[in-house]
């Protein structure tokens, strides 16, 4: 099978727009939380979030339709017949909101479909599926993409995530009891849930003799991937960890190769008691007494949902290349099992590969593995 | 690779069912049959009769699909994909969701409800049911439907380690919208030893005896 590259990225997210922007405020162990103004947030657990600045709604009223379009604007061009790939859980839910509000919206605009057909236009390529496999979704779009180059399927493929921070997700999150009524705090011995934010990527995978036509500069490799079910709970992780073992496994099976070569993890992080838990249970059957380090990117710009992997895997060109890990920002006394391995400041990295991973509910996991060389 | 129908399984306006003891009807118009429990399971599962209508939709479909091909609910894990096809997705159950959230300002806002708001949360029920551990995932077509999960699906099973997997399409269509609700499986496994099986490439796509079968519609009229 061919490899697969990682030509470029670009993201918007809390911290503003572009992959460097997110890498300072990352690296400054910064938080772009901030109160919540688009909704009164009196009836819920939290009063913070960390949205996009700026974003403004469209002429639907929609604030999707803006991100996706700022986003795309930064990307530019990508090859002709570069397949697409999206990911987001809600899409425009935002409409769904003014419509039970009795203002009018068009239900056609509302199916997560509609991502990939606005992406498409913008660029001038052919539609391809969403992909809604909750906080997992960028994830796994990013996962088959690879497979579609590796099995020579596909020459390019641009996987666009995004997910909005809106009153519907705020509210299903506080009457889960799942905010932190204070900011997430990722692997926190006091951690007492997540923070929402928003945000959208853009990642274009590339067969390796693209590499000279569709790379602005070095890339990296996305050597493995791999998905799993826990198949025990709908909202909450499996204790044990069994899917992300299993994801992880997969993915390691596949980059062919051996755990001791991962030297960093990127987690999904999200700051709630049993995620956290879950992750670092999974983290210890992989790689036993070995302190791998390990951070979360949720601390600084929320739980952005479905666009989360695709967010945190635009990082993974950074932190290989400088071989540093950002700060688990909103982290004061590491959990048990994270003492060594997560920290509030950067953490250097031996060489090998990045590790990230992600999961959410229906009980799905994923996880990618990044390295600086080819394969 | 050779694949083979082990099981099919439906809910349509024309009925439910499942392959071996009925045929596919096709996807019509009209009011979808209510499934119960007691047609799904031997055993109690309250929770199924508290699940929102779009989930219940696509959990009923692929218990009878799976159950077509043998499975039985039950604790003990396989490595078998969950793939379905929606246009709509779970927008019934969004909409359902923020009509507890608008009065009262969110206080009184379901967490049951919200729960289901992802469209692949019913995967997860029908995942749970019978220790499928393999990948799953919803994916959606724009206004035209060019999404064909049975090609995803096709896809997962020669490139992922699973032994299985269960390919579905699922709509519950919002009230005013001109579309076709209903739920359709499939199981698709690799043929075992002999057998006479439908050809799958990624250059060629899903071949049967009378010809190419560009989606699941088209696989279960001709199962």
């Amino acid at each position: 099978m061919r490899p697969v590259c990682l030509a470029r990225s670009e993201v918007i997210t809390g911290f503003g727009d572009g992959t460097a922007s997110l890498w300072q405020g990352a690296m400054a162990g910064q938080r772009a939380f901030a109160p919540v103004d688009r909704f009164d947030t009196s009836q819920y657990l939290a009063d913070q979030a960390a949205c996009v600045p700026g974003l403004t709604p469209g002429q639907d009223g929609s604030l999707a339709a803006p991100l996706l379009d700022r986003l795309l604007e930064r990307l530019g061009d990508v090859p002709d017949g570069t397949r697409v790939l999206t990911a987001t859980t809600k899409g425009a839910i935002d409409l769904l909101e003014a419509g039970c509000r009795q203002k009018p919206v068009t239900p056609a605009k509302l199916p997560l479909g509609v991502a990939g057909e606005r992406v498409a236009h913008h660029l001038g390529l052919k539609a391809g599926p969403n992909v809604s496999a909750a906080c997992a979704s960028s994830t796994i779009a990013l996962a088959r993409g690879a497979e579609m180059i590796a099995r020579g399927g596909a020459e390019a493929v641009l996987v666009v995530c995004f997910d909005l921070m809106t009153e519907f997700v705020f509210s299903g999150f506080s009457s889960l009891q799942a905010l932190s009524p204070e900011s997430s705090r990722p692997f926190d011995r006091e951690r007492n849930g997540l923070t929402l934010g928003e945000g959208a990527a853009a990642l274009l995978l590339i067969a390796p003799e693209m590499v000279d036509i569709a790379a602005t500069e070095s890339p990296i490799w996305l050597r493995g991937w791999g998905v799993a079910s826990d198949a025990t709970h709908i909202t909450a992780p499996a204790r044990d960890g069994r899917g992300l073992v299993a994801a992880v496994d997969a993915a390691l099976s596949h980059a062919g190769i051996d755990v001791d070569q991962v030297a960093g993890i990127s987690a999904h992080g999200t700051g709630t008691r049993y995620n956290d838990a879950m992750e670092l249970t999974a983290f210890r059957r992989l790689f036993g007494d070995r302190t791998v380090p390990i951070h979360s990117l949720k601390g600084a710009i929320g739980h952005t949902l479905g666009a989360a992997g695709g967010i945190e895997a635009a990082l993974a060109k950074p932190i290989l290349k400088q071989r540093r890990l950002p700060p688990t920002a909103g982290l004061t006394v590491p959990e048990d099992g994270g003492g060594g391995r997560v920290s509030a400041k950067p953490q250097a990295l031996q060489k090998g590969c990045l590790l990230s991973t992600n999961s959410g509910f229906g009980g799905i996991n994923a996880a990618l593995l990044f390295s600086e060389e080819a394969p | 690779m050779e694949i083979v129908v082990s099981g099919l399984g439906w809910v349509v306006a024309d009925g439910f069912g499942r392959g071996a003891t009925g045929t596919f009807p096709g996807l019509r118009p009209g009011r979808l049959p209510e499934v119960k429990r007691k047609d799904l399971f031997d055993n109690p599962d309250r929770q199924f009769g508290r699940l929102d209508p779009f989930s219940r939709l696509g959990v009923a479909a692929a218990v009878l699909a799976l159950q077509d091909a043998g499975r039985a609910p039950g604790k003990s894990e396989t490595p078998t994909a969950l793939v379905a096809e929606s246009r709509w997705g779970c927008l019934t159950t969004d909409a359902a969701y923020f009509e507890t959230v608008v009065p009262d300002q969110g206080a009184m806002a379901s967490p049951h409800l919200f729960a289901y708001t992802l469209p692949n949360t019913f995967l997860g029920e029908v995942g749970i049911r019978f220790g499928l551990t393999g990948p799953a995932a919803v994916v959606h077509a724009g206004p035209n439907r060019g999404v064909n999960a049975l090609a995803w699906g096709l896809e997962t099973l020669a490139w992922e380690p699973v032994d299985a997997v269960a390919v579905g399409l699922t709509d519950l269509v919002p009230e005013g919208e001109d579309d076709l609700s209903g739920a359709l499986f499939a199981v698709l496994e690799p043929v075992k030893g002999d057998g006479v099986g439908l050809q799958w490439s990624p250059e060629s796509g899903l071949v049967g005896p009378f010809g190419p079968i560009d989606d699941l519609l088209q696989l279960a009229l001709m199962d």
